[in-house]
């Protein structure tokens, strides 16, 4: 009995020790956050910055964490960067009022560039993710499974006809599903896009500094990069243009990138 | 020999017009002539010229310039006519002729190529005259226009209402009006907006008119002809029919000229005071501030509002009477819609507004003027508001909004007016968020889920059931042909192996009972009545095939075929 008693206690104290490093472990990232945002609120905005960067760095993912960088970004005069920051925060947490207002107000002082939104895209922007896809995924099966029914089964040989029927409608439906999503994926979210972080950015018509000026592209403005070739990115950009753009004046908002790049 | 003659005849029939036709040359007149009496035209009307040409066709301008006259190319006729004995092609070229102010015109000379060689018409004068606006010239016309004023002696810019009347002769001959035209450089007419449709008699005769009453102000003094006025309007051509054939009647165009009238338009007398703004007609005037308390510097909207008859088109802003340099103001705006503007008659309103702004404590606002021409008394009048009581602070006290707004009577005087809603400054961003972060696995995925995945298996797992139950039933099938070529495997296929009436009665329950097997495979979950029929006569059918009982192989008499050939029909509809 005492050995069981000895075994039992040796398991119960590495039980706890586990949890309670387990636990110190879960808030480290907590302890770093609100020391940034003590360094903030004191002003030391280039520490705030480092801190919240680290959090970054291991892949810590908060719309807080990302409103927050946003902020001292600012602060910092990296205005392209804020933004870039706020349009991540919105992407962690799409109706964060913070966000949205903050973004309102650099809109305003930078005058940006941004895709408008139309009817369409504004009804997508608030429907959940994948719906154009789970759309064509339940009528193509449905419509798969309704046609080999009717070809396929001696029971449902008498409503042969009515299968056939709507078999073929739902296989035009998993169509418009599935173009719905592609339209979704392309033009509505926003992982698809980069934000110009860099002061005097400009879209130019080759890949070369030599180059005329397609248009001017003041930090914050938001661009899809088609194509990339060496340092420059071939980009679509709001107002119907094109143009190239130095791959260093750009972030994608998502994924985040290594800090560093 | 009478066929010759006949052919002779017919020839002779139909070369003597190109005979004539050829040698027109010889007979060859260009001629002009006015269709008018005495060549006189009534001013604005349309009068008829026509040029013939005897002797072939030649190519007419569609204009011909002429001064002081209008003449425009209507239509061409052509025929055959005697011209000195000899039958000749004749071509009639109309056109319209038209002027519009009086006094004698000369319509040119018309010269036209023909053959080489250039052919003239003689020159003709017509007169434009005065028409004749009697009842009893009227009454012999079948259609003209009247335009009548309410008087023809008035000022400058004073309103002054007038009507366009279109008479047709007949009922309800006139269908709509399409276009109405009164022109003149030294005036302003408002435009015709309703038209109204009646009849009556002139002269014993019974005409439907269609008037267009509209206003006009005059801008310079002096003698002016008005008119003539042009109508086009669409009348019935079948005279003005009812009901279903009124629906049906045709309609032409038809441009009726007005006659002309001879005003006097008097200047303004002189001597204006300062605060005449160009209204002329009898007016009143309500001012109204939107504030009676406020700070130094604060503006102050005074809105106006003038009403009566008479022209409120020329009428400018009431007049700040004070020239206290500490009172600031700026221009004035006006508000004046079609459906407020007087019609020299009825009433009409305008508003105007204006921003001043005191610079010092003023205690009231002074008074606004606003004078105008009345033409009844020929006289100008100045109208001046109360001045009004305001308290001007300048410690930054806040101000109050006036709770009648403007435009409201006074029984409605618990209404306030709503506020404005203040709009975002966005002047600096928000602070950070002080809240612990709510750390997330991951952002919404981009890409398919575990769920998706899920659903996807399930869903080919029903179809690959399906469709792998159907090719083991078609392969099993496929066996079946192979090994018994020319076995039935369906219902429907053995029901066409099925011998008729006459055929060996082994042969035909053998068929009817193959049927009957591949009918129950087919139809597992068929009701409890049918199952019994087929079961009955599964063992009528084993009955004669394995029981001994009959050896015959006699030919299956018809109605028993029959009978069975029915059960199965009826089964293959179920």
């Amino acid at each position: 009995m005492k050995p069981h008693l000895t075994t039992f206690i040796r398991t119960v104290v590495a039980a706890v020790l586990f949890a309670v490093t387990c636990s110190a472990q879960a808030q480290e990232p907590d302890e770093v956050y609100l020391a940034a945002n003590t360094d903030f609120e004191s002003g030391n905005f280039e520490q705030a910055k480092l801190k919240f960067e680290s959090l970054v760095e291991k892949g810590l993912i908060a719309s807080e964490l990302y409103y927050n960088l946003g902020t001292t970004q600012y602060q910092l005069g990296n205005e392209g960067e804020a933004m870039l920051w706020m349009r991540r925060a919105m992407l962690a947490e799409p109706d964060m009022p913070d966000a949205r207002q903050n973004v309102e107000f650099l809109r305003t002082r930078l005058g940006f560039l941004e895709f408008d939104d139309n009817a369409l895209d504004k009804v997508l922007r608030k429907s959940p993710h994948g719906t154009g896809r789970w759309i064509g995924t339940l009528c193509l099966w449905t419509g798969l499974i309704c046609l080999s029914g009717a070809f396929f089964s001696e029971r449902f040989r008498p409503n042969r006809s009515t299968l056939i029927t709507v078999g073929v409608i739902l296989a035009m439906f998993s169509i418009v599903g599935f173009q719905l999503q592609r339209y979704l994926d392309r033009n509505v979210d926003s992982r698809n896009f980069s934000t110009v972080v860099a002061p005097n950015a400009a879209a130019l018509t080759a890949p070369s500094p030599d180059a005329k000026a397609v248009i001017a592209l003041p930090p914050g403005s938001e661009v899809r990069v088609l194509q990339t070739s060496g340092q420059w990115c071939y980009a679509d950009i709001p107002g119907d243009l094109r143009g190239w753009i130095k791959s260093s004046q750009l972030k994608a908002n998502w994924p985040v990138p290594p800090i560093d790049s | 020999m009478p066929r010759r003659i006949v052919i002779f005849l017919l020839t002779l029939f139909f070369a003597l017009p190109l005979t004539a036709q050829d040698n027109s040359g010889a007979q060859t007149i260009f001629s002009s002539e006015l269709l008018n009496a005495d060549n006189k035209i009534p001013i604005g009307e349309y009068g008829t010229l026509v040029f013939r040409f005897a002797g072939g066709d030649v190519d007419m301008p569609a204009q011909i310039p002429a001064e002081g006259l209008e003449i425009s190319h209507s239509q061409k006729h052509s025929n055959f006519s005697d011209v000195n004995g000899v039958s000749t092609f004749v071509t009639t070229h109309f056109y319209r002729v038209r002027g519009t102010e009086l006094g004698q015109y000369r319509i040119p000379s018309v010269s036209v190529p023909f053959k080489g060689s250039e052919v003239s018409t003689q020159p003709i004068v017509v007169a434009i005259h005065e028409r004749d606006d009697s009842d009893a010239a009227n009454a012999s016309r079948s259609e003209f226009g009247k335009l009548e004023l309410d008087k023809t002696e008035f000022y400058v810019n004073e309103i002054v209402p007038f009507t366009m009347t279109g008479y047709v002769r007949g009922r309800n001959s006139i269908n709509d009006v399409v276009r109405a035209q009164l022109e003149h450089e030294s005036f302003i007419f408002k435009g015709f907006r309703n038209v109204r449709t009646n009849a009556s008699e002139i002269g014993n005769t019974l005409f439907s008119h269609a008037s267009l009453p509209s206003t006009f102000f005059a801008l310079k003094p002096g003698e002016h002809r008005l008119g003539p006025g042009m109508m086009a309007v669409r009348v019935l051509e079948s005279g003005g029919g009812r009901g279903l054939s009124a629906f049906f009647a045709r309609t032409s165009l038809k441009e009726l000229a007005t006659n002309t009238v001879t005003t006097t338009v008097k200047p303004l007398p002189e001597g204006a005071p300062a605060s005449f703004t160009g209204g002329v007609g009898v007016f009143l005037i309500n001012a109204k501030p939107s504030t009676t308390e406020l700070n130094v510097g604060d503006p102050i909207s005074m809105d106006f509002e003038v009403t009566g008859v008479g022209n409120l088109r020329t009428m400018s802003a009431p007049v700040f009477s004070s020239t206290d340099e500490n009172w600031k103001t700026f221009d004035p705006a006006k508000t004046l819609t079609d459906e407020e503007d007087s019609d020299g008659i009825e009433p009409g309103t305008v508003r105007f507004s204006q921003v001043i702004i005191p610079e010092f404590d003023a205690t009231e606002i002074p008074s606004f003027e606003l004078t105008y021409f009345n033409p009844i008394n020929a006289e100008y009048v100045t109208l001046k508001t109360d001045p009004i009581p305001i308290t001007v602070s300048d410690d930054g006290s806040t101000y109050e909004v006036l709770e009648e707004p403007l435009n409201v009577s006074s029984n409605n005087s618990e209404s306030s007016q709503a506020a404005d809603r203040p709009a975002p400054a966005f002047e600096d961003m928000l602070h950070i968020r002080l809240t612990s972060p709510r750390w997330m696995a991951e952002i919404s995925p981009g890409k398919p889920g575990t769920l998706y995945l899920v659903v996807q298996v399930a869903f080919s797992i029903a179809f690959c059931t399906i469709v792998g139950f159907g090719l083991f039933r078609w392969i099993k099938r496929h066996q079946l042909r192979i090994n018994h070529p020319g076995a039935p495997t369906t219902f429907k296929q053995s029901l066409k192996r099925i011998p008729k009436a006459g055929a060996p009665r082994k042969e035909f329950y053998h068929a009817v009972s193959t049927s009957l097997s591949l009918w129950q495979k087919e139809n597992t979950d068929a009701p409890p009545p049918v199952q019994d029929l087929i079961d009955k006569i599964t063992r009528r059918c084993e009955t004669f095939l394995y029981s001994g009982e009959s050896t015959s192989d006699a030919p299956i008499d018809p109605d028993e075929a029959g009978e069975l050939h029915s059960i199965l029909r009826r089964l293959q509809t179920q």
